[in-house]
């Protein structure tokens, strides 16, 4: 056997796939070639050497919160998946839905962040990236009924991933962050009283628009 | 001492909604799927969000698994799809962090390791990030295919089962990948600074 056929064989002969009679004549190749021989050796190393690497575990109290956010999301994911489509929501409970996903948007936004900050839409890429991650197609939807809705009235500016990712109560107070609160913005009979404490919307509503 | 409940058993209770059954079947597997996605990812943080996203899809599926295999064929199957999954679509770049970080531990990384003196250490530790850099730096084809043969003791024909490949392909992938970490760490072979 030449050279260069030794070294296209070596490859599947170091891992052992090679054919007995195959795998005879390469032998025979490598005792009388060290150049091959060196690059067999090479091959078998660099194997050896990748698979010695451990693994390195997490601290054993990191498991715990592991199997409480798992709870935590497929439960949510449940809840999620029974909710009716709010399409089918807002003829039913009409504009008391839209009033109520539009001010729970609204109540993320304080008057100082208003006059402040120079905002980004909702449907900008990033927020919109940020929102699919946890949000199914139902709920991108309703987002975008929402966001028109809302539009159309002029009820207010643009929302940041900050102002969308936290809701408030009307003293200020956040109420809920995070993909919980996005849900319960987005799947507004899911709210109960009680859920964050009792909320005023004609308050909030009002203190938005001094 | 408790008898260890077989996995089928706690599916099924799990079936019939006692959920806890679930944690136990977590507790049981959790080091072992980790390892799989350490494997793939080669970091704590990583790898620990790759587990909870694999028990969260076992959670939503144990519900309608059928038993046409044991459970933990289906769980490490499932676990390696999502892996690879991950490798095809999340490239994260991990090498260039871990490389101005300080390793707390290097040396209990390799198996076997005893303690060795401070410049044996930091040689161990150029080796360490020195493979890491290797196995990064192949094409995730060619790394998915070498993890499941020389990490999780795969055959040709489970490789491409998984990858969804034929073994021809399967083959042509691990032999890029060997020649290519032989290249990588040749440095580190002895006698491999020689010219071939």
């Amino acid at each position: 056997m030449r050279c260069e056929k030794a070294l296209k064989f070596l490859p599947e002969y170091v891992e052992g796939l090679m054919k007995p009679s195959k795998a005879a004549k390469l032998e025979e190749h490598l005792r009388s070639c060290p150049r091959c021989a060196r690059e067999e050796r090479a091959l078998r190393e660099a194997i050896r050497l990748a698979s010695s690497l451990e693994v390195e575990y997490p601290p054993e109290e990191r498991w715990e919160e592991v199997l409480r956010e798992i709870h935590l999301r497929a439960e949510m994911e449940a809840v999620r998946a029974e909710v009716p489509a709010i399409r089918r929501l807002i003829p039913i409970a009409g504009f008391a839905a839209l009033i109520l996903i539009g001010s729970i948007l609204l109540g993320s936004l304080s008057v100082h962040l208003l006059r402040s900050i120079p905002l980004a839409r909702t449907h900008a890429p990033d927020v919109r990236a940020f929102l699919a991650g946890f949000i199914d197609e139902e709920g991108m939807r309703n987002l975008r009924e929402a966001e028109e809705m809302i539009d159309a009235e002029g009820m207010a500016g643009p929302f940041t991933i900050e102002q969308v990712d936290q809701l408030y109560q009307p003293g200020g107070e956040v109420m809920a962050t995070g993909e919980e609160g996005i849900i319960d913005a987005l799947y507004p009979d899911l709210v109960k009283p009680g859920d964050y404490g009792e909320i005023d919307l004609p308050v909030k509503l009002a203190s938005l628009s001094d | 001492m408790k008898e260890r409940e077989p996995d089928e058993l706690l599916v099924k209770r799990f079936q019939k909604g006692e959920i806890e059954a679930f944690d136990e079947l977590f507790r049981r597997y959790r080091r072992r799927v980790y390892e799989i996605a350490y494997r793939f990812t080669r970091n704590v943080d990583d790898a620990l969000d790759l587990t909870q996203e694999i028990f969260l899809k076992v959670f939503k599926s144990l519900g309608t698994f059928k038993f046409q295999s044991s459970f933990y064929t289906w769980l490490f199957s499932t676990a390696r799809n999502y892996c690879i999954d991950y490798l095809r679509h999340r490239r994260v770049k991990r090498v260039e962090l871990q490389e101005n970080m300080p390793s707390s531990s290097p040396d209990y990384l390799f198996r076997g390791a005893r303690v060795p003196p401070p410049s044996e250490r930091i040689e161990r530790e150029e080796l360490r990030k020195a493979i890491e850099k290797a196995i990064e730096s192949l094409p995730p084809k060619q790394r998915e295919v070498f993890i499941l043969r020389h990490y999780e003791g795969l055959q040709l024909k489970e490789i491409a089962e998984i990858v969804g490949k034929r073994i021809g392909t399967v083959k042509a992938n691990l032999f890029h990948a060997t020649r290519k970490l032989a290249e990588m760490l040749r440095p580190y072979i002895e006698g491999g600074e020689d010219e071939v």
